[in-house]
This record gives C-alpha cells, structure tokens and sequence, in this order.
C-alpha cells in the first residue's frame, strides 16, 4: 500500500513543478530599430486588453524605436498604489507608462505622479488632431480610447422573468432583479459614473444620494474586476450588470444571450454617461518619458485605434478612426451613441471628493 | 593502545582548542532562520507597523516625524472600523467551529482506518498543493445560484429561491475553509496516531459506543493538537485575503480586504498600518490564549 502511494505523491508532485515551469511571456521582442537594448515598462490591464495593445500599438512602437516593451498587468488603481509607494519611498517608479481612467488620470495629476505632456501633447496635435475628447485632466495625456457606462442584460432571464427590456437605470431596481444584478465598485473606473447614472447628479449631495441608492439595491455581486461580472453572466447568476459598453460588447461577441442598452440617467433623458476614457500617461520620474512619449502617440494612429476596437469593442476616441471603424464594419453603427445625447460627467466637481466618495460607498454598499 | 598514545597529546589539544571555540549545538542551526525571518520579514513588518503611529500627510504620503494615536483613535471610535474587527473575529471563530467540526472526523477516519489512510492522505495533500485561485473559481461556480448545489437544493424542494452562497459569509467561510483544512487535518493524524486504539477498546469493552469512545476518549486526549489545528485555522482565516474577497464579496468586509482598500484606494498607509497592527496583535492576543489553554492541557493530561 505504501509504495503505490509514494509513487503516486511523485506523480503529482512532478506534475506540480513542471505546471509551475509553465509562463508567459509579457515580453515583445524588439524586431529592429536603433534602441534595442531599451526596455519601456508598460503598466495595463491584462488580458485581451494588453494583448490587443501588442498587436496593434506596441507593434508599429517596437518597428518605429526597437526598444523592447515589458507589460506590468494590474488594474489601473492597483498600478497607481505601486506609483504612489515608489514616489514616497523616492524610489524609480516600477513602470514607465500607466494606463489609465478619468478617475484615475485625475488623483495621479492631482498628486503630481505623471508627467506633464507639453513635451509630446503638440505632437499629439499635430499628428493626431482629430482626437476628439479632449483631456479631462488639462496638460496631461488626451484619451486613446472611449467608454460609456451601459446595461448589458440576460435575455432569456428577463424573457423567463417576464421583465421589461431596460431603458433608464432606474430599472435596475426592479424587484424581479433583486439578487440578479451586478455593480462595479468603487475601485473600479465603473463604480462613480454607476453611481452618477442612478442619482444623476455629480455633485456631492448627488453622489450621496446615489450610493444611498446603490446601498438599498440587492445585488449579486459589487464586482472590482470585469472579468468575474462576465463570468457571472455567463454561469448566469447575474441577468443584468452595470458596465462599460466594451465589456458588455464582448458578453455579445462571445456568444452570451446578452443584449446591451444605454439607459437614460434617473431624472434626465440623456443616456449613458458617456463615462470614462482610456490614458495612457508617462510616469513621473520614468527615464525613459521619450520612448514613453513615442509609445503614446502610437496609440493615437487611427490604424491602432480601429484595430484596438475590433480587438476589444471599445470606441476609439479619435472621429476619423470611429468613422473608419463604421465603414469598414456597418454593424458598429448600434455600438457608437449619439453623442449628443449622452451625459458627461463633469470631473471637476467629482475628483476633488474622490477619498470621501470612495469612503462614504465603502461603508455603504454591499454590506 | 598505540593510536591511544599517538593520540593523546593530540586529542588533548583538540579538546582545549574547542574549548576556545564557541559552542555550536543543534539550536545554533536556527540563527540563520532567525536572521533570515527577522530581515525579510519581521523588519518590513516593524517598518510598516511604525507608520500605524505616524500622520497621513497626503495619499501616499505619511509624516513619521510625528508619533501619534490618532489612527487607532479613528479605529476604535468609528463603529465602521469596529464593525469591520467584529465581523473578521466572527469569521475567524466561524472557521474554527468548521474546520475542527470537519477536519477531526476526517483525521480520525485516516488515522485509524489502515485502508483509506492512503488514499485519503494523497487527497489532502493534493488538496493542499492546489493554487488558491482554481480552487476559488471551482467554488464560484458550484455555489453561484444558477450553479449545482443551488440546483439540488432546488431539485429536492430544500428551497424555492436559491441560497445566496457566494458573495456572502458563506462563501467566505466554504472556500477559505477547502483552503485550511488539508493542514488541520494534516496536524491531526500523528496526534490521534499517538493515542492507544487500546483506549477506545477498553471504553468499548465497557459499553460505550464508537461515537461516545471518541468523544469521551479520544478528543480530550487530543486536546492540544485540537487548540494547535484552530490556532493555525485562525491566524489563516485572519490574514486571508483572495478567498474573502472572491468570494465573500463586498459583505465580507474583513480587516485584510479593508487595509488594502486603505493602500490602493484611498492610499492612506497610516490607516492601513494602524489596521494591520491591530489585526496583529488580536491574532498575537488569541495565539498567547491558546498557548496557555495548551499549557493547561498538558498539565492537567
């Protein structure tokens, strides 16, 4: 009995070490040009969204410069904290270049932790003056990608359910959802334009009454990553969530009886809100800002941008790389709302409570 | 005799060079160790610990010039905070009571059966090896409500609406104790292995039943391995982290997901050291408890 035993421990314990041998490599080789031997360290999200900046940025960057690109993975608040503890240690940032969201890019400048970009910004203008949404964060980097905040919903639940195709965010409180709905956290760039969508106000009082809201909803799951609100809906715990239009795209992509809606914000009939971006900044202290600077304004080329949607159903923010993007491919047409029916938040009545908003929904929701 | 002569001037000088020398015994073998934990484990800690008594400038930021208690004022006058430490204690005594309540029957049955001992020995330890992240997407979808345990409650009419296993306590405590338990069990076969099955005969021969002989018999004499299996079930459940929050959720608000919400969220290391120091000293507080209920055991064993 003992030997069987002891042969089988060997078995699994090999199988262990040799599945731990296993890694991935988050390094793009450098394909030729003058900076071989540099290596820009790119903080992002991981999965689909580096792996879509590999094949269309990072490519044309690595053929342009030949330094080489390292990807950090990490949500864009967790890459922040690494910044903020380097910066107060005084040590080098551990990443060069931070991707990041409104929320994000706004307590990183507010805290001096990026680098200004008057270095590369008229470049930017120059070369890539058709980026439309202008910088939240005035003097930092423009967005290279757009999101709204929309519902994505189970069909076939709500069919089963008997409930009403959705259209405000108001909807989310219908009593046949309770224990089926999903909201991003407060961690999330998600979490405040969910709470602007159901109070539809950014204003202090407004954003309380809105976590008040959020704190009355019974939901499933207050999720801090994407990626277990998809697999929620996908196992089919959740029937409706609150998300960016790009990840409830991609519910629909994958084949998931979900349809997505941009509902109107409470007490007002603009939808959305249009809510959020996607930076790309370089980071205070980095040394190597120039490549930095050059990996940026390879994430404006409409090219990159077009094919950055494909990849992963989020907008680009330049005009012409959107309309391209419709011409080449008419069933995006549903994807891109009006604009000018959409809500946007205005940031600077929000950044300045960030720590009090994200404390007040701390204590609040989900408890 | 002549390699006595030869060597006594010899060995006598070796006698008197060790003399000299400083004593190398077994325990010396742990100042490596001892080295090794403090600079790479306990001095970060220390270091962190201190800014606990320092002053939050700005995110990110904290003054150590400045040696305050303000933080752990915050911490014991908000009834947020306190309900946080409350909440972490009772998940820490929920693990107790389900680990020990599984974790001993479990030992006892590889301890005592000569036939499963094997086989459920490599299951534990397999269990063991598993990465913490399979482990809790397995459960995530096993205890979600659309997932296989809601569906046979469903099936056998045990509930209409289905249990909210995940994204609560529950969840919390289910897959945080899968992640414990192998080492509990692990804890608690040599321990049982060293009480006498002549024990249990004797009681057997005097009338008790199987179920009464372990109760009366076997777990007092296993008393100490018991109070060690929960020391290491609650030091765990009170620094665990990626179980709780993956599947606990934002109602299991225990002390570790708030002290990182503290450093990525809000950046206020202060708070965040104030917290694990507080966190600390109950899991010191309760191991100094067990130690000396263990002392008591042995004494009165």
């Amino acid at each position: 009995m003992k030997r069987p035993f002891r042969v089988a421990t060997a078995v699994v314990a090999a199988a262990l070490v040799f599945a731990g041998c296993g890694s991935d490599d988050e390094t793009t080789a450098a394909s030729g040009g003058q900076q071989e031997d540099r290596v820009l360290r790119v903080g992002m999200y991981g999965g689909s969204w580096t792996e879509a900046v590999k094949e269309t940025a990072a490519k044309a960057f690595t053929e342009a410069t030949g330094a080489r690109v390292e990807y950090v993975e990490g949500n864009p608040s967790d890459l922040a904290a690494k910044v903020y503890a380097s910066a107060a240690q005084g040590s080098d940032p551990p990443i060069d270049l931070i991707e990041t969201d409104t929320q994000t890019q706004s307590q990183l400048a507010e805290r001096g932790a990026l680098m200004p970009t008057s270095e590369y910004a008229d470049k930017a203008e120059d070369t890539f003056g058709s980026v439309e949404t202008p910088p939240v964060n005035d003097g930092y980097a423009p967005p290279h990608c757009d999101w709204y905040i929309a519902m994505v919903y189970n069909t076939e639940k709500f069919e089963k359910a008997n409930l009403p195709v959705p259209t405000s965010w108001d909807d989310l409180f219908d009593p046949k959802l309770a224990g089926h709905v999903a909201i991003p956290d407060i961690a999330t760039a998600m979490g405040v334009p969910t709470i602007f969508g159901v109070s539809g106000d950014e204003s202090p009082a407004g954003m309380t009454k809105g976590i008040e809201r959020l704190a009355k909803l019974d939901a499933y799951s207050v999720y801090s990553s994407s990626s277990d609100m998809s697999s929620d809906f996908a196992n089919g715990n959740v029937w409706a969530a609150s998300a960016t239009d790009g990840r409830a795209w991609q519910l629909v992509d994958d084949g998931q009886p979900a349809k997505v809606v941009y509902p109107t914000i409470a007490g007002s009939d603009k939808i959305g809100p249009l809510a959020g971006n996607c930076y790309l900044d370089v980071v205070k202290g980095s040394k190597n800002a120039d490549l930095g600077a050059e990996f940026i304004k390879a994430t404006y080329a409409d090219r990159a941008q077009v094919d950055f949607a494909k990849l992963t159903a989020y907008l680009p923010s330049s005009p012409t790389a959107l309309k391209t993007l419709v011409e080449e491919n008419p069933d995006w047409t549903e994807r891109v709302p009006d604009r000018a029916e959409a809500a946007e938040m205005d940031w600077s009545q929000i950044v300045p409570n960030l720590d009090k908003i994200v404390d007040q929904f701390n204590r609040a929701v989900g408890r | 005799m002549t390699a006595l002569s030869a060597s006594g001037p010899t060995g006598a000088r070796d006698t008197e060079a060790r003399r000299h020398l400083p004593r190398l015994t077994w325990r010396s073998l742990v100042i490596p160790l001892v080295a090794f934990q403090f600079l790479l484990c306990f001095a970060p800690q220390l270091y962190f610990y201190r800014l606990g008594l320092a002053e939050n400038v700005s995110p990110g930021v904290v003054d150590t010039s400045v040696l305050t208690f303000e933080n752990f004022r915050e911490i014991f006058s908000d009834p947020f905070y306190r309900s946080v430490i409350l909440k972490t204690l009772q998940f820490g005594a929920m693990m107790v009571v389900v680990c020990g309540v599984l974790g001993f029957p479990l030992a006892y049955v590889i301890s005592r059966s000569d036939r499963l001992r094997a086989p459920l020995l490599l299951i534990v330890l397999v269990t063991s090896f598993m990465s913490v992240i399979v482990k809790v997407l397995g459960w995530r979808i096993l205890l979600g409500d659309s997932g296989p345990i809601n569906d046979v409650l469903r099936f056998l009419h045990l509930t209409d609406d289905p249990l909210r296993l995940v994204n609560s306590m529950t969840g919390a405590v289910i897959g945080t104790a899968h992640a414990v338990l192998p080492f509990v069990v692990l804890l608690l076969v040599p321990v049982i292995d060293q009480v006498p099955r002549q024990l249990e005969h004797a009681a057997a021969g005097l009338g008790a039943s199987r179920a009464r002989a372990l109760v009366n018999v076997v777990v007092p004499e296993c008393r100490a391995g018991l109070i060690g299996g929960a020391l290491i079930t609650f030091a765990y459940a009170m620094g665990s982290f990626t179980t709780p929050s993956l599947l606990g959720g934002k109602s299991t608000l225990i002390l570790p997901i708030l002290i990182r919400q503290q450093v990525t969220t809000t950046v206020d290391y202060a708070l965040a050291a104030a917290l694990s120091l507080t966190l600390m000293v109950i899991v010191l507080i309760v191991t100094i408890i067990a130690l000396r209920l263990t002392r008591t055991t042995r004494v009165s064993v």
